[in-house]
């Protein structure tokens, strides 16, 4: 600028420099001759001229000059102001694009905020659908996982069902035969149950004859006891005889004994008769003896044959029914061998049917495992689109809007909590702990000063244990050399991670970076949190 | 002693009637015994003594009967299920009554050596002896005899009482 204006002066300084040198060389040749009104009029020619010079061309110049550097200035400040747009853009803050200041024209303003609202409610929509989609994907995967699953243990079902089928075919074809043998088992039973039922109706009759025999013997042995028991009192009236023979045996002794020797002969006759009458009282004991065996053995075999009697009506009440069973199980033969048929006709049916069934059932096997396979591969695909859903996601996460679905925004928020208590750091503290209830995905919240060490944190309970966020996190820890950090120091802006493997979960996560700043805006620290992506993308 | 079966030698063999009573055996001399009698009716007396078994009738007289058993065992008297009673001769030459014994059964004649009647006690019923494989007691119709002459002295079972 400086160096124009000088070139502007530089124009009537060298006007004036050649102007008067010439009116001297002229004044000097012609001064007091015929030619002094030359020098004269050269003189004041070049005088207007430079007049001329000044007011049409330095003048004009001049001011044109000044209103150059003016629009200069401005076209300065408008490219600030855009180039702060466009880097926020480039940083995707979009939130602070949308406020661009006074430094832009209206017009460009207007566009400016035009263009960031399109691209915000752009990110904002890829955003919304990003997330349906991997939601709808989980639900897809999860449908088709499970649906893969119901297909393998459908196919699992249907090889149980198959080897059951089979079981079922070979089952029937042996019922089939079984039921025949069975049919002609019980023919043969109905022949012979009807033989069976022919030889107890014989025995019957035997026992019935028996019987009537067991009645005589019976009828006998009472007229025996009957006879037995006149026995016993003509033996009475014997012994009486006896006894009554012995007193007079014994008298006619004692008579004998008093007739002194006249009685002796009458005493031998009467010790004979008494001997008489001993051996006949002996006698009568002795068939008393074997009377009494005789009644004995008469009364056991009344005992016997009115216990035969009752045991032959046992038995033949017992082969009556036996015979009446017979019949009805040589009637329940027929229809068993009928019924033999007929299930020997049915399970051959159904050993065809089986096979047939079983014949389906093996199609229908490699259909469900072709299924199972098609929903593996639609299972592979359906976590393929969560994890492109999940890509965009976090790509569409570059950029800070105002949405409860940015999460750098959601952490700019925090952020903007921290900046004011930054240095009390029970507040800070607080601040941190805060976070989880919000933000259930979040892993861990932790402040990080300018020189890269960890001066607070806090890890959500609900995901991490304890003793993992003791070997991993401690307060002076160094993250100067990681990326993130530098990232933000550099161009103090959000950043936000690619997925990585977190040490506290080994689950995957990211993390999102924001720098807290004092209210003049300095930056005075970073804000990380690391953000748990299953549970994220639950959410 | 020494028994034989035989009535001839009446100096030196004594016979005796041998009669049963439940389990013992009896000697009852033969020259005392009247009548030997089955089949007896026995009346209960209102003077009933000691081995007194009643009152029957012998040849149109009465007689007391007397049980056997009772008199050895001076116990009540007992009936036996079938009564044979003997009828003896008791009391001297000049005053002999006759006395029934009632016994289970008279078994035979027996003749018995050298029997002393001084040898008895004045018990009715001696101590058992043996003879033939059992044992048997001698009854002693002289101290029956005795005692039925004897002041009657109450019903106190050692003692006697006028029959």
């Amino acid at each position: 600028m400086n160096q124009n204006r000088y070139r502007a002066w530089l124009g009537s300084a060298i006007l004036v420099m050649a102007t008067l040198p010439a009116g001297a060389l002229l004044e000097f040749a012609f001064g007091t001759g015929r030619w002094g009104w030359l020098v004269r009029g050269y003189m004041v020619f070049a005088l207007l001229l430079l007049v001329v010079y000044v007011v049409a061309v330095f003048l004009p110049g001049l001011r044109v000059r000044q209103k150059l550097a003016a629009l200069e200035k401005s076209c300065d400040l408008h490219k600030t102001g855009l180039s702060n747009v466009l880097n926020n853009i480039r940083h995707g803050d979009l939130v602070e694009a949308l406020t661009p200041g006074a430094d832009l024209p209206l017009g460009i303003e207007e566009s400016v905020v035009a263009a960031v609202g399109a691209l915000s409610g752009l990110v904002q929509q890829i955003q919304t659908v990003s997330i349906e989609i991997a939601g709808t994907a989980n639900s897809v995967r999860d449908t088709s996982t499970q649906l893969a699953s119901g297909s393998s243990e459908q196919a699992a079902s249907v090889i149980e069902i198959t080897a059951t089928m089979e079981e079922l075919a070979r089952t029937a074809g042996q019922i089939a035969t079984n039921a025949s043998s069975q049919a002609d088992l019980a023919a043969q039973s109905e022949v012979a149950g009807k033989s069976g039922a022919e030889a107890i109706e014989s025995a019957v009759a035997g026992i019935e004859s028996v019987r009537e025999g067991m009645g005589v013997i019976a009828a006998r042995a009472e007229i025996l006891d009957s006879r037995s028991r006149e026995i016993y009192q003509i033996l009475d009236l014997i012994t009486d005889i006896a006894q009554e023979t012995h007193i007079l045996s014994l008298n006619a002794a004692i008579e004998a004994s008093t007739a002194g020797e006249h009685g002796e002969r009458f005493s031998v006759v009467a010790r004979e008769v008494r001997r008489l009458a001993e051996r006949s009282r002996e006698s009568v004991e002795s068939v008393r003896g074997l009377l009494h065996e005789f009644t004995t053995a008469i009364h056991a075999v009344v005992i016997s044959t009115e216990e035969g009697r009752k045991k032959t009506d046992v038995v033949a009440d017992q082969s009556r029914a036996t015979a009446a069973a017979i019949e009805q199980l040589s009637a329940a033969l027929g229809n068993t061998a009928q019924a033999a048929q007929e299930i020997s006709l049915a399970t051959q049916e159904q050993q065809t049917a089986s096979q047939e069934v079983l014949l389906t059932v093996r199609e229908e096997s490699d259909v469900i495992t072709e299924i199972a396979e098609g929903l593996e591969e639609f299972t592979d695909a359906a976590i393929n689109l969560n994890q492109n859903a999940l890509s965009i996601q976090l790509l569409s996460q570059a950029f800070r809007l105002e949405s409860s679905h940015s999460l750098k925004h959601l952490v700019y928020q925090i952020a903007l909590k921290v900046g004011p208590v930054f240095g009390n750091f029970e507040a800070v503290d607080r601040v941190l702990q805060g976070v989880f209830a919000e933000l259930q995905y979040v892993e861990m919240a932790y402040l990080v000063d300018l020189q890269g060490h960890l001066v607070a944190f806090a890890v959500n309970q609900d995901l991490i244990r304890v003793d993992a966020e003791k070997s991993v996190v401690a307060v002076g820890q160094s993250y100067s050399d990681r990326p993130w950090f530098q990232n933000s120091s550099r161009d103090n802006q959000t950043f936000v991670t690619p997925v990585y493997q977190s040490l506290l979960t080994g689950e995957q996560c990211f993390t999102i970076v924001v720098p807290v700043k004092h209210r003049d805006g300095t930056h005075k620290a970073t804000l990380g949190v690391d953000v748990n992506v299953g549970n994220w993308t639950r959410i | 002693m020494k028994m034989e079966s035989h009535a001839n030698h009446a100096d030196q063999f004594e016979m005796f009637l041998v009669v049963r009573c439940d389990s013992e055996f009896f000697l009852i001399e033969l020259d005392r015994v009247q009548r030997v009698i089955d089949n007896v009716s026995i009346y209960p007396s209102p003077f009933m003594v000691n081995g007194m078994m009643g009152l029957s009738r012998f040849g149109g007289e009465p007689l007391i009967v007397l049980s056997l058993e009772s008199l050895a065992s001076q116990g009540p008297p007992v009936r036996p299920a079938r009564m044979t009673v003997i009828v003896v001769r008791v009391g001297g030459s000049d005053e002999q009554q006759g006395v029934g014994l009632a016994v289970d059964e008279a078994l035979e004649i027996l003749s018995l050596e050298g029997v002393d009647s001084e040898d008895l006690s004045d018990e009715v019923v001696s101590a058992p002896f043996g003879f033939g494989g059992r044992q048997v007691r001698r009854v002693n119709l002289q101290a029956l005899s005795d005692q039925r002459h004897q002041p009657v002295g109450g019903n106190q079972p050692n003692q006697r009482s006028d029959i």
